[in-house]
């Protein structure tokens, strides 16, 4: 998080994207940020990003944090490609291993959200098409759910349970083996 | 949420299906199941009839094959389905031990058949066949809250052949003199075993 600023330094020359959150907040980005979201690439290809691209499902609380792991995640990518040729192939893993292990501390860091936040990085992710960040997501909520009761889950997720009693005695009859 | 559920297992995806109506809708999905399905039936040595009824969700085929797959309770048509090996264990007798190619590596094992009229046989010049009528039964007898007690098959009179399932949902019959594993046949076409589920 502390050097989410340095990607944007050194590729200040680069084309500049604006993102426009539902509640009309603007965030400037760099190309290279932007294009961790193929739903983006695909609008910068076919020119239509000029005047702000208009994100109607993404809240600017959601678009930041999605912006947060867009610079990190671009900058990680760019310093792997900028490294390979001035480093011997020792000391270039030895950066890239590194790297990764900064980058499996940011994720770690970035996921320390409430549950209702993860659900909505989720939609986000989706959304805009950012595969990293829908399998680091997706991978948190299922590692949450896992080995865990229907009853521990909805308490979890405060879901309220709309299934009748006969329905539920019914899917817990029919899972059984899932129980036991 | 269809992403989340394919990150996980089998076991906590069908919790996940008493959640809520929404997580019903998400976790019970054809999609989802059918590879499960698929990932549980390969290896086994035999694929339970039940999983043929056309009217379940792949959910439900899962189900009833992991239920099927826990039975010990062995039926008619378990026993008359599959083909069986027969060999004796060592406590034998040796006389009869020297009959049996598979004690005395000289061909594949002794085989035996059950049939649907309640006859028992063996191949054509199998050494210890004696060409005796043999018959088998399935015994299962209850205690008076409807649990199991004893559950046996016969061969004629001759001592009883305890029933167990191994992890790859074949059978063994055994009792302190001989053994019958049933022979994988998972490729058999209208597959094997009961058609109504018996747990």
């Amino acid at each position: 998080m502390a050097s989410a600023g340095s990607g944007d330094e050194k590729a200040a020359a680069a084309a500049m994207i604006t993102l426009i959150s539902s509640d009309n907040e603007k965030f400037e980005v760099t190309e290279a940020t932007a294009t961790l979201s193929q739903t983006i690439r695909h609008m910068i290809e076919d020119g239509c990003t000029d005047g702000g691209v208009p994100l109607p499902n993404v809240t600017s609380k959601i678009l930041a944090r999605v912006i947060e792991y867009c610079k990190k995640h671009a900058t990680a990518a760019a310093g792997e490609e900028g490294s390979s040729s001035s480093f011997s192939d020792a000391a270039f893993l030895e950066v890239d291993r590194a790297f990764l292990e900064e980058l499996e501390e940011f994720d770690d860091a970035f996921l320390e959200v409430d549950r209702a936040t993860l659900f909505d990085l989720i939609l986000a992710a989706n959304y805009l098409d950012i595969k990293g960040l829908l399998n680091l997501t997706c991978q948190k909520v299922a590692d949450s759910v896992k080995g865990k009761t229907p009853e521990q889950i909805r308490e979890m997720y405060n879901i309220v349970n709309d299934l009748t009693p006969e329905e539920e005695a019914e899917i817990r009859r029919e899972t059984q083996w899932a129980f036991e | 949420m269809g992403r989340v559920m394919e990150l996980l297992d089998a076991r906590s995806v069908a919790r996940c299906t008493a959640v809520s109506r929404a997580w019903r809708g998400v976790a019970a999905d054809d999609r989802l199941w059918a590879p499960m399905c698929a990932e549980l039936m390969a290896g086994k040595a035999h694929i339970p009839r039940l999983t043929l009824i056309r009217t379940g969700s792949k959910l439900s085929t899962y189900s009833m094959a992991i239920m099927d797959g826990k039975r010990s309770r062995i039926t008619k048509e378990d026993l008359c389905d599959h083909a069986w090996e027969y060999r004796f264990t060592i406590a034998a007798p040796e006389y009869w031990r020297n009959l049996d190619p598979s004690w005395k590596h000289t061909g594949p094992p002794m085989r035996r058949y059950f049939h649907p009229d309640g006859y028992h046989s063996a191949d054509p010049h199998d050494a210890v066949w004696g060409g005796h009528e043999c018959t088998y039964t399935v015994i299962t007898s209850f205690v008076g809250d409807g649990r199991i007690r004893e559950h046996y098959v016969r061969i004629n009179r001759w001592p009883p052949l305890k029933v167990s399932r191994k992890d790859d949902w074949s059978w063994e019959l055994s009792n302190h003199l001989y053994r019958y594993n049933s022979i994988p046949d998972a490729d058999k076409k209208g597959c094997t075993g009961p058609l109504f589920p018996v747990w």
